[in-house]
């Protein structure tokens, strides 16, 4: 198993995996892996281009900046559509504690998901923290696209939950303007 | 709900900041999300407890919403901004764009790319603890491996088309002639070589896969499931669709 969604059995083995994709960059490299940027799109051989409208739509919400290559190194793309993935199991309806209930399942569709990152993969287990955190889960999302050049990520991800009504600017450290 | 979480969470409200801009607004947390703090972890901020910055936007599904995290301030600006005059996206500019482009039809589950060749290097293969010796009789051994010519990047992606799946490996370069010349041995990788590690034939890790070319991109087409993994790891590891 490489890089299984399942935390609980994926995390240790997937950071594995990332060290040896960057070992010659040490393990300063694997920190970036912990703040990505994702994005999904899709597409076809149509006018629009291959892979589907979801995949193209994350794509294109990635900046182009994020994948030039700094200091030497070199960026790495991840896109997961874990709607598809949820589908094909018939969790499409299912909340986040179910699809963890169940995500031991995913290789049962495929022997290897990716899956998101945007929550740390030894973490994602801890439900009640993200939300805690955030206000969702890496369970609630549909789609993430990323772009990792340690120790820069950028991550980009379609949410099964929505916006909520913001409380005003009353932040305890004030609004920030900080224009570019 | 999530503006109330980022705003209430215990261990990082103290540090948040909003930011404004024409485009969109994001959180922030602290001035430099490199930086770590480990006694504040957790499943968004990481092991190592980092701050960073957050924007939501409404978008995705129709109840859903798109999330952008980062590191660093720079790259959040530049997300909120991607699209707009200036701050061209990657399916406008880059490296991405001949490989999304080189994509067949259907839906992309999920997608894996890096932006440089995969290079030869018994070193790497072979372990950290080889002799000299050890590396140059791995390298003899495979010397008369068949190589790809000089490639910019190379992205799989698992799809599903209807009731089908299947694993494509791009492979993308300069121009369509580059591209042209690589067919051939990408054919010859396929149907002739071991993998470098396990000395496993090529043809049955990836069994019934076809090769053809889309433009400047040489792209592999192996049918069924289960074959995203493989070319995943091929990658990670540098054993196979190596360029000279």
């Amino acid at each position: 198993m490489v890089g299984c969604l399942h935390p609980q059995a994926g995390c240790a083995t997937t950071l594995r995996v990332v060290m040896a994709l960057d070992d010659r960059r040490s393990i300063a490299r694997v920190i970036p892996l912990l703040a990505l940027t994702t994005i999904v799109a899709c597409g076809g051989d149509d006018e629009a281009g291959g892979g589907g409208d979801e995949f193209r739509a994350m794509v294109e919400r990635v900046p182009a900046s994020a994948l030039e290559s700094e200091g030497g190194g070199e960026p790495t793309f991840y896109f997961s559509d874990m709607a598809i993935r949820w589908e094909q199991l018939d969790l499409a309806d299912a909340g986040a504690d179910e699809r963890l209930d169940r995500s031991f399942d995913l290789s049962e569709v495929e022997t290897f998901t990716i899956g998101p990152q945007l929550f740390e993969r030894a973490l994602q287990v801890q439900l009640d923290e993200a939300r805690t955190e955030v206000g969702f889960t890496t369970f609630d999302i549909d789609r993430e696209a990323m772009v990792v050049q340690p120790p820069r990520s950028t991550t980009v991800a379609g949410v099964a939950i929505g916006v909520d009504a913001r409380r005003g600017r009353s932040l305890r450290s004030g609004v920030v303007r900080r224009p570019r | 709900m999530r503006d109330e979480a980022v705003r209430s969470d215990p261990a990082w409200s103290d540090d948040l900041d909003e930011v404004e801009l024409d485009d969109g607004d994001y959180y922030t947390w602290g001035d430099d999300g490199t930086e770590f703090d480990p006694t504040r972890r957790g499943p968004f901020h990481g092991a190592l407890g980092r701050g960073g910055q957050l924007a939501v936007e409404a978008g995705g599904n129709e109840e859903g919403s798109i999330v952008t995290r980062t590191i660093v301030d720079d790259d959040m600006q530049a997300a909120i901004e991607a699209g707009s005059d200036g701050e061209p996206t990657a399916l406008e500019e880059g490296p991405l764009v001949s490989l999304v482009d080189g994509v067949g039809e259907g839906d992309v589950v999920q997608a894996f790319a890096l932006f440089e060749p995969l290079l030869f290097d018994a070193s790497q293969i072979v372990g950290p603890n080889a002799t000299e010796n050890q590396i140059e009789e791995f390298e003899e051994r495979f010397e008369d491996q068949e190589y790809l010519d000089g490639y910019l990047s190379i992205m799989a992606v698992e799809l599903v088309d209807g009731e089908e799946t299947r694993t494509e490996i791009i492979v993308s370069h300069d121009d369509d002639e580059a591209a042209a010349a690589n067919v051939e041995p990408m054919e010859m990788i396929l149907a002739e070589h071991v993998t470098f590690r396990e000395n496993r034939p090529v043809s049955e890790l990836f069994a019934d896969a076809t090769v053809e070319q889309r433009d400047e991109a040489v792209v592999v087409t192996v049918p069924g499931s289960g074959n995203f993994r493989a070319a995943f790891q091929a990658m990670t590891t540098r054993d196979i669709f190596l360029a000279r």
